[in-house]
């Protein structure tokens, strides 16, 4: 049915998208850019542009999948633009005793960690981990084959771990290699 | 799978759900449709305005003859058309790359080819291409031009980025996965641009990017990002970054590799580098936290980069 309306250019149907996977595409496009603004920026041009093009969309059923493909492709278009603005990723000092609860402090570190990863890495994290989606659709959007995208999301899962086992807590920044 | 590996997986699921949850969203359809009417303003279709252009013409021409038939007192002569902007060439867009290969190059001179594309795109060729790689592209005429590498529905690399229209060549580098098939080009573009693109790849010894030494931050310090290694070509190519609130000192690490020297800006700093011997320098300046800082490498021929960006202190995340 929206498809179906997004190809007739019935407005209510862009707005139909947008409740339905607005907030979803918003963190897609999050998660790859690290910055709200851009995001929401994304996800508006991802939805005007199932507007203009949804002769491309297969059916109904391929509605999410084409969404998120265009989405992911932009944010990492926008990514790659050569004065980037990267706002504030502080490691994380290491928690003490008491101060925030283990799970807290864990999901602090992962997001840091996932912050550091190379752009279409964490890209392949976030459509597996976030959106769902499986390893051969994820090639599919990355343009990758899907033994390169098993590769890819086993090492960044190791360096993940890795980062979140970190060395003894201390009060004081760790050096990190870079 | 381990159970262990298992809980991993949902600990992440988790945190990015949670992640999720935390992140506003402010789009609303209101603003949507206003984004959809702004582009519609902008487009104008071709045909109104063709129809239009005539009807202007058709007008001024009846009130030059008018005109003629009333005075006789000689017309000031016309003014004289500023100078044509001549376009670099396919060698000179790629002039920066030593020893590039030519992958693909197009033209556009609405003077010689005065019947421009429907909705102003021209799909000029297709770029394949194992490894690095750029795409140069100048126009003149005023306004931008926007060049894609793939496609959005494509599920390939994508690349989408403005050109300014000011005779320049402009690069954007790209990269091609192993295998990975051929890509279209696109140019979109008023009718009365003139333009020229041209793709080319980077000679064996910069096709892939080398494996640079890891870089260690400051004893003390925290990392505020660290990009991966990416081509640096001429033109100034880098990143900004927020000074983290509590930091008094940023500094940026550069680490470069390639046929060239170039110079490392950070703030109102700047140092040279040199490429060739894979060097690697660190410029330390004085920060605000909350201030924005540009660090940026600009090398006279093409190598491949790494920057990294530290801060002094920050002060916890509230």
């Amino acid at each position: 049915m929206t498809v179906d309306a997004l190809r007739r250019r019935r407005p209510e149907a862009l707005e139909d998208v947008l409740v339905a996977y607005g907030r979803e595409l918003n963190a897609v496009a999050y998660l790859i850019l690290r910055d709200r603004a851009d995001a929401e920026d994304v996800v508006a041009e991802t939805l005007l542009t199932a507007f203009d093009k949804a002769s491309s969309i297969r059916d109904e059923g391929a509605l999410r999948a084409w969404l998120i493909r265009v989405c992911t492709n932009r944010a990492l278009s926008l990514r790659r633009s050569q004065v980037k603005v990267v706002h504030l990723e502080v490691v994380p000092e290491a928690a003490s005793a008491g101060d925030l609860g283990t799970d807290t402090n864990d999901r602090l570190v992962l997001m840091a960690g996932i912050a550091k990863l190379p752009p279409r890495t964490r890209a392949a994290i976030v459509l597996r981990y976030y959106a769902d989606l499986p390893v051969a659709e994820v090639a599919d959007v990355l343009g990758r084959s899907p033994n390169t995208i098993k590769t890819q999301l086993r090492e960044a899962l190791a360096m993940l771990r890795e980062g979140l086992a970190g060395p003894a807590t201390t009060s004081e920044p760790e050096v990190r290699r870079a | 799978m381990l159970d262990s590996d298992r809980r991993f997986e949902e600990l992440l699921r988790a945190t990015l759900r949670e992640e999720e949850a935390s992140l506003p969203f402010t789009l609303t359809f209101e603003a949507l449709n206003e984004r959809r009417r702004a582009r519609r303003r902008v487009g104008i279709p071709l045909r109104l305005a063709l129809v239009a252009a005539l009807l202007i013409a058709a007008l001024a021409v009846a009130a030059a003859i008018a005109l003629s038939l009333r005075q006789e007192v000689p017309d000031d002569p016309p003014p004289i058309p500023p100078p044509a902007l001549t376009l670099p060439t396919t060698e000179q867009l790629l002039a920066s790359i030593d020893d590039a290969t030519v992958l693909l190059e197009a033209q556009r001179d609405p003077t010689t080819d005065p019947t421009p594309a429907a909705d102003g795109r021209y799909v000029v060729g297709e770029v394949q291409a194992t490894g690095a790689y750029v795409v140069s592209a100048a126009c003149g005429g005023g306004g931008d031009l926007l060049v894609e590498v793939g496609t959005l529905e494509g599920g390939r690399s994508y690349l989408s980025t403005p050109v300014p229209c000011d005779g320049q060549p402009h690069l954007a580098p790209m990269e091609a996965a192993p295998g990975e098939p051929p890509q279209p080009v696109t140019v979109t573009a008023p009718a009365s641009m003139s333009w020229v693109i041209a793709a080319g790849r980077l000679p064996d010894a910069l096709a892939v990017a080398p494996a640079f030494a890891p870089i260690e931050i400051t004893p003390g310090w925290v990392e505020v990002t660290s990009a991966p290694p990416a081509i640096a070509s001429g033109a100034s190519t880098g990143a900004a970054a927020l000074a983290p609130e509590g930091s008094t000192r940023l500094a940026a690490w550069v680490t470069c590799q390639g046929p060239a020297t170039g110079t490392v800006t950070l703030g109102d700093q700047e140092r040279p580098i040199d490429c060739v011997n894979g060097e690697t320098v660190r410029l330390e300046i004085p920060a605000v936290g909350g201030t924005r800082y540009d660090a940026s490498l600009t090398t006279d021929g093409t190598v491949w980069a790494r920057l990294v960006l530290e801060a002094d202190r920050a002060d916890p995340i509230a």
